[in-house]
């Protein structure tokens, strides 16, 4: 009886010590668990090791991102067994800023698949050498080996936490739908694009392999056209696509899921068509929008003054050629300028395009200051110095007032985008920064061309029209375009103030045109009144500040539909997409000529095709974020969708009857 | 004008590569070392002597022989340590050489970059992790020591792997384009502050 009884007990024993096999190492030990006692011969079977790591220590993935390594297992198995694995789970970020790893944190599991024979011994062991390494600050490589003895004694089975884990890591081998990898030509980054059922709020891409993306750059997730695009930072000389392959994680609310992204499909790989003009076809656009801006409405007036003063000095080449390198280099550091502080908005992560400025109101009003002011200037008999410099001293040296007006015909220049700008400097602000200064340097050049030519052969002036009378009354009409555009300006601020806003800021021009009457006045021979005249110039411009509205204060809910989610930007049927704002004139302009033609609005209903208008008068987040995703900083964008969430037509900027309705006929 | 615009061009398309003809710091010794004044090509090694794949390349005596193989052909060698002070690895300037003697190690500059400053320039991540700079202060090579890194690594004979900077160093001295220029660097993540 007592003997029986220490059998029982012993038995008991052998059965605990068998429980698992574990190797001890000092921050962590490895488990194992085979999926049964008896091992089926002529088949697959799973064996699973668990790697437990002390509490706040992880350990890496096959992939380990910039340090680390993966665990390492060597088996030793009878003859016609054959081991493959780990089959790795999907793993997590592990960030040491400004580095990256890859790995799991506490523990993981790792399944390994064992081929065993037709014929397999009744017993036999299974020898494992296992290397791994943990790290929490610092690194331990722990290591270790043991002995599993089949039939196995003691199957114990998974948790269900061990299984939730598993679920929830384990690589799914299926396509995920329209996957796409998409190369984005000129940039430094490729994109990865899916279609996903679920809403997907997170998303990150494990490659199995060095070489293709800079772990440590943040990945980022946009949805548009229903589909979820994922632009991943790739080092300077990266692999080759059609080579990539790594995992695919994405979060949703009910749950977190992976794709295996393999190398074998080479047709995956696209070249991105939102960037198609390249850095120099930018460069050379630029070139060219910046002449033509010369021309637009705003921009000519204040033009028109340097030709003036060509005119004027036509005896005096040197001084021409002076006057104009000064007025260039005004014009270009004023280019280079508002180039820098769009690259301090975009640093900041804060989406801005060009013409940005026209929605602030605080910008608008200054303008529109700006505008009543150099329009009173126009009309009256003040030069150029006297009104900005105070400076009496004959028009004939002034080289502060030329670079003046090489500052002032840029900040003119701003509301308006001129054809081929718009693509150029939508690329220009999707390049790292070293891109986007040569793109406005080039614009700046295109802007400065003109005078330049001018001011260097002097002999072409002589083919415009001699000094004279003709010129003091052209200068004086000129202030019927520039309170024009005060006008248009007060317009579009209209849509971004109360009415009460809206008064200070007519207050505010009345005291503008009481400046310029203040400057007009003949001098006194008192010298006290002469003082008096000057204190109240300084008060008059101080107190222009109180008429500037801080923020916008609209009262009317505006005509904007807003897009809530950029995410959902998708149409189910054919749809033509404007994208305006009040302060594009060349929208204005294809509105009135194109799309409110009866012929163009005639096809649209009787065809059934939706028409939306998205107004980026005001900034908004979510329409910068849709322009910015078909390569476009500033509007006017139009798109036409075929419907069914399919992708969109581009339409040029600049639009013609013709053209739209051959567009619309092709849907 | 042009010539500007041409010459902005240049200089924005060079900035990928990385030159490092203007980098100046103190070394262990307190000495100012510019890289621009140094004739000869340049080895950098990130280390950190408690790392354990480190201690594995000094333990073998591997990295103080491909130290020596590169300064037998006149090759200068910058060991670096940019582990925060406080954290793994970090050794104050005054005992660098001395520590470094100690494994047989005999580098013509240590430089303690406690704040990460060099490291961060050289995008070093790894220890070790080596760049390899020509005479004319381009980095040639950046990468791993030898192909022991990934999984094999503790159970590999060092001395067997292929040494990525003595390749290198021949083509260098054979005046060779080098055979390889980037390799993915293995080991302990550099312990930034």
């Amino acid at each position: 009886m007592k003997f029986k009884f220490f059998i029982l007990i012993s038995l008991f024993f052998s059965l605990l010590t068998q429980a698992t096999v574990s190797i001890n190492d000092s921050h962590s030990k490895l488990n194992f668990y085979p999926e049964s006692n008896e091992i089926n011969a002529n088949s697959e079977n799973i064996l699973t090791i668990e790697v437990i790591m002390d509490k706040g220590w992880h350990t890496y993935w096959i992939n380990p991102g910039d340090s680390g390594d993966p665990a390492t297992f060597e088996w030793e198995l009878p003859e016609g067994f054959q081991i493959t694995g780990p089959i790795w789970p999907s793993p997590d970020k592990i960030p040491f800023p400004p580095l990256m790893t890859y790995g799991f944190d506490d523990r993981v599991i790792l399944p390994f698949i064992l081929e065993a024979p037709k014929i397999i011994p009744k017993k036999f062991e299974i020898g494992l050498k296992a290397n791994w390494l943990v790290c929490k600050e610092i690194c331990i490589p722990q290591s270790g080996s043991g002995k599993i003895k089949f039939p196995y004694q003691n199957v114990s089975s998974l948790s269900n936490d061990q299984l939730k884990e598993i679920k929830t890591r384990t690589v799914q081998k299926i396509d995920l739908k329209n996957f796409k990898v998409i190369s984005n030509k000129n940039l430094q980054t490729f994109t990865l694009s899916f279609d996903f059922p679920a809403n997907v709020y997170e998303s990150y891409f494990f490659p199995y392999e060095y070489g293709f993306i800079n772990y440590a750059e943040l990945q980022n997730l946009s949805k548009i056209n229903g589909s979820y695009n994922l632009e991943i930072t790739k080092p300077a000389d990266g692999n080759d696509l059609n080579l990539l392959s790594g995992v695919l994680s994405i979060k949703t609310q009910d749950g977190a899921f992976s794709y295996e992204i393999k190398s074998d499909s080479k047709a995956l790989v696209q070249e991105s068509n939102i960037n198609e003009i390249s850095f120099f076809t930018a460069l050379l656009f630029a070139l060219i929008g910046g002449l033509i801006l010369n021309l637009m409405p705003c921009v000519f007036p204040v033009l028109s003054l340097k030709i003036f003063n060509f005119i004027e000095k036509s005896d005096s080449p040197k001084e021409v050629k002076a006057h104009g390198l000064i007025f260039a280099s005004g014009a270009i550091l004023t280019f280079l300028l508002i180039c820098s502080v769009i690259l301090l908005f975009k640093y900041f992560g804060i989406q801005v395009g060009w013409g940005f400025q026209l929605q602030s109101p605080i910008f608008l009003s200054l303008l529109i200051f700006l505008f009543i002011f150099l329009s009173g200037f126009f009309i009256s008999s003040l030069n150029l110095n006297v009104a900005f410099t105070g400076n009496a001293v004959s028009s004939s040296s002034g080289y502060s007032s030329s670079f003046f007006t090489g500052f002032l015909a840029v900040i003119v220049a701003t509301p308006c985008t001129a054809p081929f700008m718009g693509s150029a400097l939508g690329l220009a602000l999707l390049q790292p920064s070293y891109q986007t200064y040569p793109i406005f340097l080039s614009l700046a050049l295109g802007f400065c061309f003109p005078y330049l030519v001018l001011s260097f052969n002097p002999r072409l002036i002589s083919f415009l029209p001699k000094p004279g009378p003709w010129m003091e009354n052209l200068k004086q009409f000129m202030a019927f375009p520039m309170g024009l555009t005060a006008i248009w300006l007060f317009w579009i601020l209209s849509a971004q103030l109360n009415r009460f806003d809206l008064s200070l800021v007519l207050v505010g021009s009345l005291v503008t045109i009481f400046i310029v009457w203040l400057s007009n006045l003949k001098k006194s021979e008192l010298r006290v009144l002469n003082k008096v005249k000057t204190l109240l110039v300084i008060i008059s411009v101080i107190s222009l500040a109180f008429f500037v509205p801080l923020s916008t204060s609209s009262e009317e809910s505006s005509k904007v539909v807003v897009i809530n989610d950029t995410n959902d930007f998708e149409f189910q049927n054919p749809t033509f997409v404007n994208f305006t704002a009040d302060w594009c004139i060349t929208c204005k302009v294809n509105e009135a000529r194109v799309l409110k033609s009866s012929k163009v609005l005639e096809y649209l209903d009787s065809n059934e095709i939706d028409y939306i208008i998205y107004d980026w008068t005001e900034r908004n987040e979510n329409i910068s974020a849709v322009l910015e995703s078909y390569g476009r900083s500033g509007v006017p964008l139009y798109l036409l969708f075929k419907g069914n969430g399919t992708d969109a037509i581009i339409l040029p900027e600049i639009l013609t009857e013709t053209m739209v309705l051959n567009a619309l006929r092709n849907l | 004008m042009k010539k500007l615009l041409i010459l902005c061009l240049l200089l924005s398309f060079n900035a990928t590569a990385l030159n490092i003809k203007d980098i100046k710091f103190i070394n262990s010794e307190g000495e100012k070392v510019e890289l621009s004044q140094i004739e000869s090509e340049i080895i950098f090694e990130w280390a950190n002597l408690e790392c354990p794949y480190v201690k594995r390349h000094y333990g073998s005596n591997n990295m103080q022989a491909t130290q020596e193989f590169a300064k037998s052909k006149n090759i200068m060698w910058i060991t670096v340590i940019s582990s925060a002070n406080g954290k793994q690895g970090y050794i104050p300037p005054k005992e660098a050489m001395n520590t470094f003697a100690s494994f047989g190690s005999f580098p013509d500059h240590v430089m303690i970059d406690e704040n990460g400053d060099l490291g961060k320039q050289f995008n070093a991540k790894t220890t070790p992790h080596i760049f390899i700079a020509d005479k004319n202060k381009n980095i040639i090579y950046q990468g791993a020591i030898d192909d022991a890194g990934g999984s094999q690594f503790w159970t590999t004979d060092l001395k067997e792997s292929t040494n990525f900077v003595k390749t290198v160093i021949s083509d260098i001295k054979s005046k060779k384009p080098v055979s390889v220029s980037k390799t993915r660097p293995y080991g302990c993540s550099v312990k930034y502050g």
